[in-house]
């Protein structure tokens, strides 16, 4: 498999944040959406990708070279959260600047683009919207013929329509073969359009990295009463990870839990709750994957198990509510990234 | 290389640093009139504005991270300030040795810079970028502006001293050394603190994050 990016263990340490051994990779023609609060550590990573931070170790590979290597940059185009571009320029004055420094700029292209964009050429740049001035950049980042674009949460703060109108650019830009996409940000629904995988990082860690289809298949929310919390219904859900086998099936054999988790959860399973919204009258959770690495922090040590969570939802028409009110529907890209991350969400021992 | 240059001339074309510095190149042709050493000072002003706005520029608009991210070296980057600060220090003596040559010709109280005035200007120039950018490199321009104070202080006394040095009266100047070693040899010293002054901004630059 060929790779447009490969990040292997990177690492980095600031006083007060640090990214901890993150590694992903993005095969080529393919878009990889990168998720995560602020603060995770999506910026950091893409710094240092451009060669703007320096890692205190781990490798970055880009079209299977160094970040720092001209002919590697030239094939790359970025677009920043931010426009960082000289507002008192005007376009076209920007793309003479820009253009002579890659060897195949395209000028016609670009203005090309610019006018597709609405973007008047002689206009200075603090004239143009939030939404404008990050279509400049995309007509920057896409007029020298790039194999891959990185963008630093391109949306945010744009209106819908203008999200729409950036996410059919990019898919025109994603028609070429070999052509890939890494889209940091924090609305995830622009991603349920164009992703094939993605990486979700917290707190300067890897949380996963699946293909969307995975996230589909595998993440489940579960919703009920909160008397279904109190009795031994969602027992099954809970079970300590570390359980040995039978335990829990046993304490529960022929009760209604162990029907409705379509049987007893026990040692091994790879499904679990992943995090758990409650108020006084109901309760949300989302079920999934295990996340190995969590384990391994002591607040989370009593991660807990719920294989039955996930068979049941596999059989059932989504969103199923059953005899004992409990509703499992499918977790959306927002629904993961919430509940994997929020610190009050988290599952802990005991409950 | 030449395209970074365009964008910091561009930039600074479109500033408001533009109107002091004609300002500047106006006062300087009255105050050589009188053979003043403020008017070789004031030649440099120019120049030192153009070193802080440009700093304010990439600051205002983090221009490294995004000319950073695009094929440009980081000592590509850190040359091409050097250079626009050289174009911008040799069109400021072009445009007055113009203005001057003009203002003489129609009998205005001005004097286009001498041969003398122009090592000067170029020397307190040089002092100007060597002594700021690698500061600025190194720290950005929000954290060095104070930097600039001291530069023009250091600017005064070094073109005041130069000066002094070349005064015919000034026997230990006239009985060891020309006018033409002297000169060749501010020149010199003007070039080595570019030299030096790039070296060690490419080198802090080099460490620099964004």
């Amino acid at each position: 498999m060929e790779t447009a990016i490969e990040v292997r263990n990177l690492r980095k340490t600031y006083r007060s944040f640090s990214l901890d051994g993150v590694s992903f990779t993005l095969p080529k023609g393919e878009v990889l959406g990168f998720i995560g609060p602020n603060g995770a550590g999506k910026t950091t990573t893409i710094r240092i990708m451009l060669g703007l931070a320096r890692p205190d170790s781990g490798t970055v590979s880009l079209l299977g070279g160094s970040p720092s290597d001209r002919t590697i940059r030239e094939r790359i185009g970025f677009v920043h959260d931010d426009t960082f571009l000289n507002e008192d320029l005007t376009a076209g004055e920007t793309g003479r600047i820009v253009g002579p420094l890659y060897r195949s700029w395209d000028r016609e292209e670009y203005r090309s683009r610019l006018a597709r964009y609405g973007l008047d050429e002689k206009q200075k740049i603090a004239e143009f919207s939030k939404g404008m001035k990050i279509k400049l950049m995309l007509a920057i980042a896409t007029s020298h013929n790039a194999e891959l674009i990185l963008m630093d949460e391109p949306t945010s703060g744009l209106d819908p329509v203008f999200r729409s109108e950036f996410l059919d650019e990019l898919f025109g830009f994603m028609q070429e073969e070999n052509r890939s996409v890494f889209f940091s940000t924090h609305i995830t629904e622009d991603l349920n359009r164009i992703a094939d995988r993605v990486v979700l990082l917290d707190r300067g860690r890897v949380v996963f990295e699946k293909t969307k289809t995975e996230i589909e298949e595998s993440y489940r929310i579960v919703k009920g009463s909160i008397q279904l919390l109190s009795s031994d219904v969602l027992a099954p859900y809970f079970a300590p990870a570390g359980a040995p086998a039978g335990e829990h099936a046993g304490a529960h054999a022929g009760t209604p839990a162990d029907e409705l988790a379509g049987g007893a959860p026990h040692a091994g399973n790879t499904t679990c709750c992943i995090g758990i919204r409650r108020d006084e009258h109901s309760f949300t959770a989302l079920f999934g994957p295990r996340y190995p690495e969590r384990e391994r922090e002591p607040n989370t040590a009593g991660y807990l198990d719920g294989a039955g969570a996930k068979r049941r939802a596999e059989k059932s028409d989504l969103p199923f509510a059953d005899a004992t009110g409990i509703v499992t529907e499918r977790a959306s890209l927002d629904d993961i990234m919430i509940y994997s991350t929020r610190e009050d969400y988290r599952v802990h021992a005991g409950i | 290389m030449y395209t970074l240059v365009y964008k910091d001339v561009l930039a600074i074309l479109k500033s408001k640093a533009t109107v002091p510095s004609l300002i500047c190149i106006g006062a300087a042709l009255v105050a050589m009139h009188g053979s003043s050493p403020v008017g070789v000072f004031l030649l440099c002003m120019p120049t030192y504005y153009f070193v802080a706005y440009s700093g304010m520029y990439d600051y205002k608009y983090a221009q490294e991270r995004f000319y950073l991210s695009l094929p440009v070296s980081r000592s590509e980057w850190v040359l091409s300030r050097y250079l626009s600060c050289l174009l911008v220090a040799f069109a400021t003596l072009l445009l007055a040795f113009a203005a001057g040559s003009a203002g003489s010709f129609l009998g205005l109280p001005v004097r286009a810079p001498e041969a003398v005035d122009t090592v000067l200007a170029i020397f307190a120039s040089c002092l100007t970028t060597g002594i700021s950018l690698p500061f600025q490199f190194r720290l950005g321009y929000d954290k060095t502006r104070w930097i600039n104070f001291i530069v023009m202080i250091v600017n005064s006394a070094a073109v005041s001293a130069a000066r002094e040095m070349m005064r015919p009266e000034n026997s230990i100047v006239t009985e060891r050394v020309t006018s033409l070693i002297m000169l060749s040899s501010i020149v010199a010293i003007a070039l080595a603190v570019q030299a030096v002054s790039f070296a060690v901004s490419c080198a802090l630059f080099a460490h620099r994050e964004f």
